[in-house]
């Protein structure tokens, strides 16, 4: 654990190799993903809070969106990974509330779906973004949440998973965002969980890791994407959780820490982030419990929903 | 990052190296300075989109860039320089993101500015076709590029028996293309009208014919009518042979399910689903005796 943490650490200090500039324009959800990643394994304060936090409103743009960076235009990603970050750090009275909730909300579309930025990319991946930054906003009511709910559906499958479009084919990572946005939007019944849920199962190889699609290799990160998606399915029994904590650790850089997508590859910081969340969300010894749908630490979500008025531990 | 292996380690010391990536380090954060600075100050000469490019080229999912050149090549795709310079715009978007996805296949970025281009209506969109078919010949699951494909089909009118034909030949190329058993599933419907699921709780209680949950209903509401038979009967065909050739393959399974849900649908031809199960317990014997 000392070693995933000095691996974020100093992946976050490094600004002298390529990779620090060729990812300036998701910075936002790399911070995210290692602050959190941090948050699980009891070291949010490893970095450095206040700076952070300062960083993440000069990326705030005149209409309420956030930029991946400073120099970046407002997208739905990274607005939702600032506010994931500043929910983190209890600092959302920082930022204006409704401004942010009426960006989002300018980007649903007549038939319920969600544009990226004014550019006009559809993907039910934004439908996820936008429902879950209005939940932690406590502003749900800025948007049309059945519409929201109606058009995820309309993109559901022969297999029940989801895909980026209607008529798109399934796909673990947008079957995560799918199950999340109808979760948030209390909508669950808009899936069918025992036909979903056999697909998700059934993306374990025999390696113990998880693939994305059948016939696919397997990859770290879906150990998150399936693995949220059958815990708010209530379905986490149906995969062999210690065949995929073997595979995971298996993973992970042992001299200088870190988790990479398959044995033996390159460590970076968003499978580093999904490996110890897959594990959190197994209940592995030592690290902070993690909520499938928000994809927080659950006490920063217990916070969320006491700031918003509804009673704490409620479930999505 | 994906399937890049872990370097070994001790081995980053070689001075050539070290002094090999800091230029490229310094060039490319020049660049970006670059074209972030000119792009803030709303030029929309050539040279800056030319520079926009070059940066295109080496990191296609800088989407603040992509942005750039939709803002400065709004009104001349609209014709504000006359129709050639509009479609002399539109072919260098098309060769620009052509080369970015030889970068980065999956880049959502480069995928959604090339549908931004070719909703320009200036794209020859048989070319387009002919392109995502090429793309598919390569990597048969890529779903940026059968998403692609759909996306053209629908603005060009491509008939669904076109592209019925096309599954299946991607099908027979390559049993194992979940991609291609997808389409079919989306096709069928469109062909025949009609999308019935089925939970687990429907086909385990038999007599019972819909749990009618909100989930056993097709994306547009109620069901319409069924497929008919002698279509499911050819599916059937297909996945049977799907089955001969490599009975552990996932993606004929998931897409059997299905068609056994097609085949109880038919509620006043419970005899479907009796030759459905019968022609699977035949596959199962077959494959108990391999």
């Amino acid at each position: 654990m000392d070693k995933h943490a000095a691996y974020i650490r100093g992946f976050a200090e490094r600004t002298d190799n390529f990779e620090y500039y060729a990812t300036e324009h998701f910075r936002m959800s790399g911070v995210y993903w290692g602050l959190t990643a941090l948050c699980l394994l009891h070291r949010r304060d490893d970095l450095d809070g206040p700076a952070i936090i300062k960083w993440v409103l000069e990326c705030q743009h005149e209409d309420g969106g956030f930029g991946g960076s400073e120099r970046h235009d407002a997208h739905l990603l990274y607005t939702l990974s600032a506010v994931q970050i500043l929910a983190i750090y209890n600092e959302l009275d920082l930022v204006d509330a409704d401004k942010i909730a009426k960006f989002v909300a300018g980007l649903q579309q007549p038939d319920g779906s969600f544009a990226g930025d004014q550019w006009g990319e559809i993907d039910t991946r934004f439908s996820y973004c936008a429902l879950l930054c209005l939940s932690i906003l406590g502003k749900l009511d800025a948007i049309d949440v059945p519409k929201a709910a109606e058009y995820v559906a309309s993109c559901r499958n022969f297999d029940g998973g989801f895909g980026c479009t209607p008529g798109c084919e399934s796909h673990a990572g947008q079957v995560f965002c799918c199950v999340g946005a109808l979760a948030l939007a209390d909508s669950l019944h808009l899936v069918d969980r025992d036909l979903l849920c056999w697909w998700l199962c059934e993306r374990q190889t025999p390696s113990g890791g998880l693939n994305g699609r059948p016939e696919k290799q397997e990859d770290v990160c879906y150990s998150w994407w399936c693995l949220s998606c059958l815990s708010i399915l209530e379905r986490l029994h149906w995969i062999d959780q210690a065949a995929l904590s073997k595979f995971i650790l298996f993973c992970q850089d042992e001299e200088d820490g870190g988790i990479s997508d398959r044995p033996e590859d390159m460590a970076d910081v968003f499978h580093t982030f999904f490996g110890i969340a897959g594990l959190s969300l197994m209940g592995y010894e030592g690290l902070e419990p993690i909520d499938p749908t928000y994809a927080l630490p659950s006490a920063v979500v217990d916070r969320i929903r006491q700031r918003n008025g509804a009673p704490s531990g409620a479930k999505t | 990052m994906h399937g890049r292996p872990r370097p070994v380690k001790g081995l980053s010391n070689d001075p050539e190296k070290v002094q090999a990536a800091k230029q490229r380090v310094a060039l490319y954060s020049q660049l970006t300075g670059e074209v972030l600075r000119r792009r803030l100050a709303r030029q929309y000469d050539a040279e800056s989109l030319h520079l926009a490019a070059k940066l295109l080229e080496q990191n296609p999912e800088v989407y603040t860039v992509w942005n750039y050149r939709r803002e400065a090549l709004t009104p001349v795709l609209q014709g504000s320089k006359g129709q050639e310079a509009a479609q002399r715009a539109a072919v260098g978007e098309l060769q620009l993101t052509e080369a970015a996805l030889r970068k980065h296949i999956k880049s959502y970025a480069t995928w959604h500015h090339r549908k931004w281009v070719v909703q320009k209506g200036l794209t020859d969109l048989q070319e387009e076709l002919k392109l995502v078919s090429r793309l598919l010949e390569l990597d048969d699951r890529n779903f940026h590029g059968w998403g692609y494909r759909q996306f053209i089909v629908q603005l060009a009118g491509v008939a669904a028996e076109e592209e019925d034909k096309y599954t299946v030949q991607k099908i027979e190329g390559n049993f194992s293309n979940y991609s291609a058993w997808h389409a079919r599933t989306a096709l069928l419907q469109k062909l025949h009208g009609t999308h019935h699921t089925i939970t687990l709780a429907d086909l385990l209680a038999p007599g019972k014919q819909n749990s009618a949950g909100e989930c056993s209903r097709g994306p547009a509401g109620a069901p319409g009518p069924n497929i008919p038979s002698w279509a499911l009967d050819e599916e059937f065909e297909l996945v049977h042979q799907a089955f001969y050739t490599d009975p552990a393959d996932q993606s004929g399974w998931f897409f059997h399910r299905w068609l056994v849900a097609q085949a109880v649908a038919h509620a006043h031809a419970p005899d479907a689903a009796a030759e459905a199960t019968q022609a699977l317990r035949v596959v199962l014997e077959r494959e108990d005796g391999i």
